[in-house]
């Protein structure tokens, strides 16, 4: 925090500029040099694709901002799937979806408890409930994809579209809005920034903090419920390797986003901005006729980048700082 | 005796005991299980384990965690198979060479740029994932015209003890002599207590840091080598699961997860647990997907025992400090 409090207060509004202005250097730099990039339909398709990461994305800003980490959301999406359309026949599309639902919300309910109450560590249980929700699904769906039986219900939350719009982008969109209302509005979100930045501190000042990470971990099984129904409607089956590296892709959406993942910073418009940038960039690896490989390479470079340029400036800072005689 | 050598033997002992407990069970209930084949075989699969397990120590010891060394193992082994015929068997010192290359990356981004563990090692995970598929045809497996001389290597048992095991033995004995003593070990232990401490009597401890992702990475790279010696091919999307594995091993070996705690034989327990279990499972028939969730909960509760040891034998038990 000493860093923020040093701050010249024109470098701070020129790192809320760069938060926006990076997403827009992508897109013009794929505007440029990246055939059929700039079409309706191939922008829809980005935001598509991109809405479900940021969903899930939301979720891990709220657990990075109170000082945890989640990896268990590639398996949480997973097991969500599978008994989505195991239920579908027998209570119906909409019920089969809210049971879905309600397991992700579960899910994060065990992680908080685990990590809130009895104060294990988040990365260490998020590991194991990543194989033990992985076994599962496996297990329930006898480790094949399971195919929902074919019905425009079931289709509707992935490919459906309202007054024109993609539902998954409207989803998203209000996933940000709430993100953003709650961070920036409640007393719940307001204290997850203490909670996050000093615990000790936050359990000192009279807030409930263990039941203010506890409900991180619940929030974040929200939108990672969310962003499970949306890909589980999009591929109509229930499968065990639905979205396997998730968490890992949320991790990185924060990561080049700037949000720190030692708790108390982050914003919704952050997720945003970082979303877009590697939704772009994926869509511009598939439109050049790129393998898989130089995706992963791509993104590798980007997050490295994300992390170490803001390092650098703090670097040359110190330089400068030793050259002049080190003064103070 | 004082609170924390209490602590500290406690911690120590949990692996050797679970492991006892799992040995008498499944040689009870298992047909074959008590074996010398099936022990020569628990001990083989082991090594690979074994290796990524030593390394996750390491960084763990000086408050770090490394995601990438499934991947970077993955990686060296289509490095060690690409290059296989035409360099022969010196192919698997450039698995090693790779290894160092990633842990040199990750030391790099976490001791002296200050980014989140997590983070950097993510970053190099997925490159490595990205490079062992860019060299090999997207992801298919390499076969070597001839790895004959490595295969016929691998499976030879001297004195009853598959040589396998040699690499994994001698790292192991290496890193404890390292650990117990020279200075640098001693440096490992006072940057992982508390770095600040370290840095204010004189030891560097961003270079100690960085060894320990440099060791980490070597040893990687070594434990794709035995991979690559072991099957005759390169895999490069192998090992998803390892870093995990490693981890659980780690912990439930006593490393603590605050940084500063850590011994080399109870890890090797630890690894010889996780084989031991899997291999009893596998023998009975249980589904897989079972298997995986045993291991899942393996983890929980090791992170429970280190919360439950940390609690029982010390005072601070704030939140936060792990």
């Amino acid at each position: 925090m000493t860093t923020l409090i040093k701050q010249h207060p024109a470098i701070a509004l020129g790192s809320r500029i760069g938060v926006i202005a990076v997403p827009l250097l992508v897109f013009f730099l794929c505007v440029l040099f990246v055939p059929r990039f700039l079409s309706v339909d191939n922008l829809q398709n980005v935001l598509r694709v991109g809405s479900i990461l940021l969903i899930a994305a939301c979720g891990q800003t709220g657990i990075l901002i109170v000082g945890g980490i989640d990896f268990s959301m590639g398996s949480a999406v997973a097991l969500l799937s599978v008994v989505t359309v195991i239920l579908a026949p027998e209570l119906g599309v909409a019920l089969a979806f809210t049971g879905g639902i309600c397991v992700a919300v579960l899910v994060g309910l065990c992680n908080g408890l685990l990590i809130a109450y009895l104060k294990l560590p988040a990365f260490l249980v998020t590991l194991g409930m990543l194989l033990v929700l992985h076994g599962l699904a496996s297990l329930l769906s006898g480790g094949m994809p399971l195919d929902a039986a074919p019905s425009p219900g079931f289709l509707w939350l992935g490919s459906g579209h309202v007054a024109g719009i993609p539902v998954p982008i409207i989803l998203a969109l209000l996933a940000v809005l709430s993100l953003h209302g709650l961070l920036r509005y409640t007393l719940v979100g307001r204290s997850w920034y203490l909670v996050g930045t000093n615990f000790n501190a936050a359990l000192n000042a009279g807030l409930p903090a263990r039941r203010m990470v506890l409900l991180a971990y619940i929030v974040a099984g929200l939108f990672c419920a969310l962003a499970g129904a949306i890909l589980t409607s999009r591929v109509g089956s229930g499968q065990p390797n639905l979205y396997p590296d998730l968490a890992f892709a949320t991790i990185a959406v924060c990561a080049i986003s700037g949000i720190p993942l030692n708790g108390g910073r982050g914003s919704a418009v952050q997720v945003v901005c970082g979303t877009l940038i590697i939704a772009m960039l994926n869509n511009a690896v598939v439109l050049l006729n790129l393998t898989s490989a130089w995706q992963q390479l791509l993104m590798a470079l980007v997050i490295g980048a994300a992390v170490v340029l803001p390092q650098l400036s703090n670097v040359r800072r110190r330089c400068v700082h030793l050259l002049r005689g080190n003064a103070q | 005796m004082k609170a924390s050598t209490i602590n500290r033997q406690a911690r120590f002992l949990v692996a050797p005991g679970a492991l006892l407990l799992v040995l008498l069970m499944a040689g009870a209930l298992v047909a074959d299980y008590a074996s010398l084949g099936n022990l020569q075989n628990i001990g083989s699969q082991a090594v690979i384990l074994a290796l990524l397990a030593l390394g996750q120590m390491l960084v763990m010891l000086v408050r770090g965690f490394d995601i990438s060394v499934g991947a970077v193992a993955a990686c060296s082994s289509t490095v060690a198979a690409l290059t296989m015929d035409w360099l022969g068997t010196p192919s698997i010192a450039l698995a090693v060479v790779v290894g160092l290359l990633f842990g040199g990356l990750n030391g790099l981004l976490i001791a002296y740029l200050r980014v989140q563990p997590i983070v950097a090692t993510l970053c190099s995970m997925i490159a490595a994932q990205g490079l062992a598929r860019l060299i090999s045809d997207d992801g298919q497996p390499v076969v070597p015209i001839d790895a004959s001389a490595l295969t016929d290597l691998a499976f030879q048992n001297v004195a009853g003890i598959p040589l396998l095991l040699a690499p994994a033995l001698v790292c192991m004995l290496l890193v404890g002599l390292i650990l117990k003593k020279f200075t640098l070990g001693r440096h490992l232990f006072m940057v992982g207590c508390d770095p600040q401490a370290a840095s204010l009597v004189g030891v560097d401890s961003r270079r100690v840091t960085c060894i320990a992702y440099l060791a980490c990475g070597a040893l990687a790279g070594l434990a794709g080598a035995v991979l690559f010696c072991k099957t005759g091919t390169g895999l490069p999307t192998e090992g998803v699961s390892w870093a995990l594995q490693s981890v659980a091993a780690a912990v439930i070996g006593g490393t603590a997860l605050r940084g500063g705690t850590a011994s080399v034989w109870p890890v090797f327990f630890g690894v010889l647990l996780i084989q031991a279990l899997e291999t009893a499972l596998n023998i009975e028939g249980v589904s897989p997907f079972i298997a995986e969730i045993v291991m899942g909960l393996i983890i929980l509760v090791a992170g429970g025992l280190d919360r439950l040891i940390l609690r029982l034998f010390s005072s601070s038990t704030a939140y936060g400090e792990s």
